[in-house]
């Protein structure tokens, strides 16, 4: 059996061709060919809205027709720190934040260790099917929802009136169940994936050691989750700093996202002034979180 | 506008909801408009309740008047409030639910309440104090690419025809009385007083507040729709 | 814990040991005896049953059926953490958030040994294993050949009774292994634990074991000291594992014969008295430096693999060696009779 090697001609030349040479040889130019639209949009539209948002909280207003008048002054970032009330807003949405957040992690713990560790595939597929399905539902619709749910004629009271009790729904606690509702996809999933990724070897190297379950989950399991954690608080986190649909649905509490929202057609520039205490507060958050190493468990 | 099965029938004063007995029985049941502008229904309160302090209208109120009012917000706040911000479907479902049973209005809700199956039980009432309020306008715009146009919308909204089907459909009293004719409910004109100037007497009508009182005195000075807004953000706290 | 067995008495003691997944029996009542002190060995193909031995030992997997006694106490129900074994994983699996200290520590920590005697301890193991000085690091600073040391210094630090090595050396590359090999060695004659030693690699369990147990199909097919495994295997299995297989069948019985046995004499070269001897052809030649492998057809059927050193030979004159006519011969008592039935034990 003899075979004559066959040598594939050479390619032809074509346009498309020479356009693939040219960036081959010319990785650069390929590099920013490919990124100049995500980078252009990023620097204009995102840095530029912050930087118009920024510029917007140092004009003022006229006292009559409340349009903004292009005259320089610090007197919003006055009010917004000398008026008690904005310290009490901010300080009540970080706490809320806060909150939500510990309840999500609360909750998803358990849901993401069993996902990751226990359910077999199967089961953890649809877990993951039914975790998601909400994240597909207006969140609109899903806020008004709740508002029926803890209203006064809302199955709450209707399951607790039989027992002589009530349970005031329109209110900061029930505000905190909805924002616990709405974000906890968002802490279960990294927080799932974190834990999945942790080898079983660890777990049973800290039994092996002496190790007992509680000690090895305080030990070793919640350590190594805790980056994860922290990518979850992130959303919770920073998603209630800014929300202002739900807080005006649910209670008549004032938050960040409200206020602004209330005094955004009115004092344009004290409402920019006010946005920018959630972004300095994530920014201080994230900064935290980087330390922590929650952007590798993203 | 209250509920007449949890608030007594006779309610004819506001007192209901800015006196402690009131805002005690219906502490966080009680449906505010979420506006600066109701700054001027504590002021209207105020007006008729603490003649001293010397309110003219509601709209101009001096440091002192204003003071007043915003203190007598904070401690209506203090109570419980719902607020609805201009967004009626919100404060329907609450009349509806009982998670208010009364506050201010407008007449959109209460015919949607009443008209809704099966009627929920509301009543609308001007309290004796007077009231706050507002007439609907048309804006049209002067440059108007087509200004024929502008002129057959302006005739047809102040047709007896369109004018009886906005007033009965929005719950407001007619501009052109022609239209009281023609209304489904024909005592619908009454109902609203459209043909009784007295009775609006009361109504206070919104003029932008503006440091300039409005009376001769240049010494005295109003707080202007800045302070108001500033002190409606502090007021819901 | 369990009082000391007298001396003699086995540190481990396997009873009918069975487990299954699903349809698959993994361990198929397979009995172990091993004394204190020894330098025990699993070896077997993956698949065999002898990593899953291994973790029922530990305690990772609970038996279906059988016994696993520990210094004379029935252990086969408890869970990992009351068990007086220790293992170093095939992964080392040192916790990463942890430093080398603390991961060494971290036995002795959950069992709230003070502070001192702690870091004392640590310290000594760390030492053992030559990486003192390495304690403030993260495993992820470490090379290979150091986590692995990390790891067994964790498992020995804490005194088991028995340590389990799940192929400890496996990541490592041939020279680090090969050193790491005398090193553990001489690491289980200082301590005088109990080594329980999993691999596939069957130089590494002739290298270091006392005895060792080859697994097939969740079954031990042979149990016994490297060189009785080696030179007599009874199974054909055996005999191909541990070495190249090297059977024949004369006379109806199956023998095996291991390669460096087996001479090739040369022409007009008179055979040792009573010697065996058969005529055949050589049809391959492989040089491998030191020594060269030659396969060698049969004239009365079969091949065999033979093995020379290359004491004065050069590769050119081995290679002209193929397709010569050759005799080969082996000394009486060189050979291995084994069990006819395929791959099956005793």
């Amino acid at each position: 059996m003899t075979s004559v090697p066959v040598y594939e001609p050479p390619p032809q030349e074509s346009p498309g061709r020479r356009l693939s040479t040219f960036f081959y040889r010319h990785p650069r130019v390929r590099l920013w060919t490919l990124l100049a639209l995500p980078v252009a949009w990023l620097v204009l539209v995102y840095f530029g809205s912050l930087f118009v948002l920024l510029l917007s909280s140092l004009w003022e207003t006229d006292p009559f027709t409340r349009e903004v008048v292009h005259t320089f002054t610090l007197e919003n970032f006055q009010r917004i720190f000398e008026q008690d009330v904005y310290r009490n807003v901010a300080s009540r949405t970080v706490q809320m934040a806060v909150l939500v957040t510990i309840a999500d992690v609360v909750l998803a713990f358990p849901i993401a260790y069993y996902m990751a560790r226990v359910a077999s595939p199967r089961t953890r597929d649809i877990l993951v099917v039914l975790i998601l399905v909400p994240l597909w539902a207006n969140y609109l619709v899903k806020a008004y929802a709740w508002r029926t749910i803890l209203s006064e004629g809302g199955v709450i009271n209707w399951a607790l009136d039989p027992f002589g009790l009530h349970f005031d729904g329109l209110s900061t606690v029930g505000l905190w169940l909805v924002f616990t509702y709405l974000w906890l996809p968002f802490m279960i999933l990294p927080i799932y994936a974190g834990l999945e990724r942790i080898p079983t070897s660890f777990l049973e190297a800290s039994a092996d050691l002496g190790g007992r379950s509680f000690t090895t989950f305080a030990r070793v399991i919640l350590p190594l989750a805790f980056p994860a954690i922290v990518a979850g608080s992130i959303f919770t986190f920073c998603l209630t700093l800014g929300d202002y649909i739900a807080p005006g649905l649910i209670t008549s509490e004032q938050f960040i996202g409200t206020v602004i929202y209330n005094i955004r057609g009115e004092a344009l520039p004290t409402a920019a002034a006010f946005s920018l205490v959630p972004i300095a507060v994530v920014v201080v958050y994230l900064l935290v979180a980087r330390r922590l190493g929650a952007f590798e468990s993203l | 506008m209250f509920r007449n099965d949890i608030v007594p029938e006779d309610t004819d004063s506001w007192s209901v909801i800015w006196e402690d007995e009131g805002l005690q029985e219906y502490a966080g049941k009680i449906s505010i408009y979420d506006d600066s502008i109701f700054i001027a229904d504590a002021a209207v309160y105020l007006k008729a309740t603490q003649p001293d302090l010397g309110i003219e209208s509601p709209y101009q109120l001096n440091e002192e008047q204003f003071d007043a009012a915003v203190a007598l917000l904070k401690k209506q706040a203090a109570a419980g409030l719902n607020y609805w911000p201009g967004d009626v479907a919100k404060q329907i479902a609450e009349y509806t639910n009982g998670d208010s049973v009364v506050g201010t209005t407008w007449p959109y809700q209460y015919v949607q309440l009443t008209g809704a199956d099966p009627p929920v039980a509301v009543t609308a009432i001007k309290p004796v104090e007077g009231t706050t309020g507002w007439s609907d306008t048309w804006m049209l715009y002067s440059k108007a690419a087509n200004p024929n146009c502008m002129y057959l919308w302006m005739n047809h909204m102040i047709s007896p025809e369109a004018q009886a089907a906005v007033a009965e459909g929005f719950g407001e009293a007619p501009v052109n009385l022609k239209a009281c004719e023609l209304t489904e409910n024909t005592n619908h004109c009454d109902d609203y007083h459209a043909d009784d100037e007295a009775w609006w007497e009361d109504v206070y009508y919104w003029t932008t507040p503006v440091e300039d009182c409005g009376d001769d005195d240049d010494s005295t000075t109003c707080k202007t729709q800045e302070d108001w807004e500033a002190a409606w953000t502090e007021i819901k706290g | 814990m369990a009082p000391d067995a007298g001396a003699g008495a086995p540190d481990i003691s396997v009873r009918g040991l069975t487990k299954r997944f699903g349809d698959v029996v993994a361990v198929d009542s397979v009995d172990l005896d091993i004394p204190a002190g020894e330098f025990f060995t699993m070896l077997g193909p993956s698949g065999s049953g002898k990593t899953t031995t291994l973790r029922m030992i530990a305690g990772f997997e609970i038996p279906d059926e059988g016994t696993i006694e520990l210094a004379g106490q029935d252990v086969s129900r408890l869970p990992p953490y009351d068990r007086p074994v220790n293992t170093v994983f095939q992964d080392y699996a040192l916790f990463p958030h942890m430093t080398v200290q603390a991961n060494v520590e971290y036995g002795l920590m959950v069992k709230s040994v003070k502070k001192g005697e702690r870091r004392e301890r640590a310290a000594h193991a760390l030492e053992m294993v030559r990486l003192s000085g390495f304690g403030d690091r993260k495993p992820s600073q470490l090379s290979g050949g150091q986590r692995q040391r990390v790891a067994l210094a964790r498992a020995i630090v804490n005194r088991p009774k028995v340590l389990l090595l799940d192929e400890p050396l496996g990541a490592l590359d041939l020279k680090l292994r090969q050193e790491m090999q005398i090193e553990l060695k001489s690491i289980q004659r200082e301590v005088g634990i109990t080594f329980v030693y999993v691999t596939h690699d069957q130089e590494e369990a002739l290298t270091m074991s006392d005895r060792l147990a080859v697994f097939n199909n969740g079954k031990i097919e042979q149990i016994g000291p490297p060189a009785e495994v080696y030179e007599h295997p009874e199974s054909e299995f055996i005999a191909g594992f541990v070495g190249v297989s090297n059977v024949i069948e004369r006379d109806g019985r199956r023998y095996t014969v291991r390669p460096e046995k087996i001479n090739l004499l040369e022409e007009g070269e008179e055979p040792e008295p009573r010697a065996h001897v058969e005529p055949g052809v050589v049809r391959d030649v492989q040089y491998v430096g030191p020594v060269t492998r030659y396969h060698v057809t049969l004239d009365r059927g079969g091949e065999l693999q033979v093995l020379a050193q290359n004491l004065e030979e050069g590769s050119s004159e081995v290679l002209e060696v193929k397709g010569r006519r050759v005799r080969v011969e082996w000394r009486p008592g060189q050979e291995s009779v084994i069990d006819e039935r395929e791959g099956g034990s005793e």
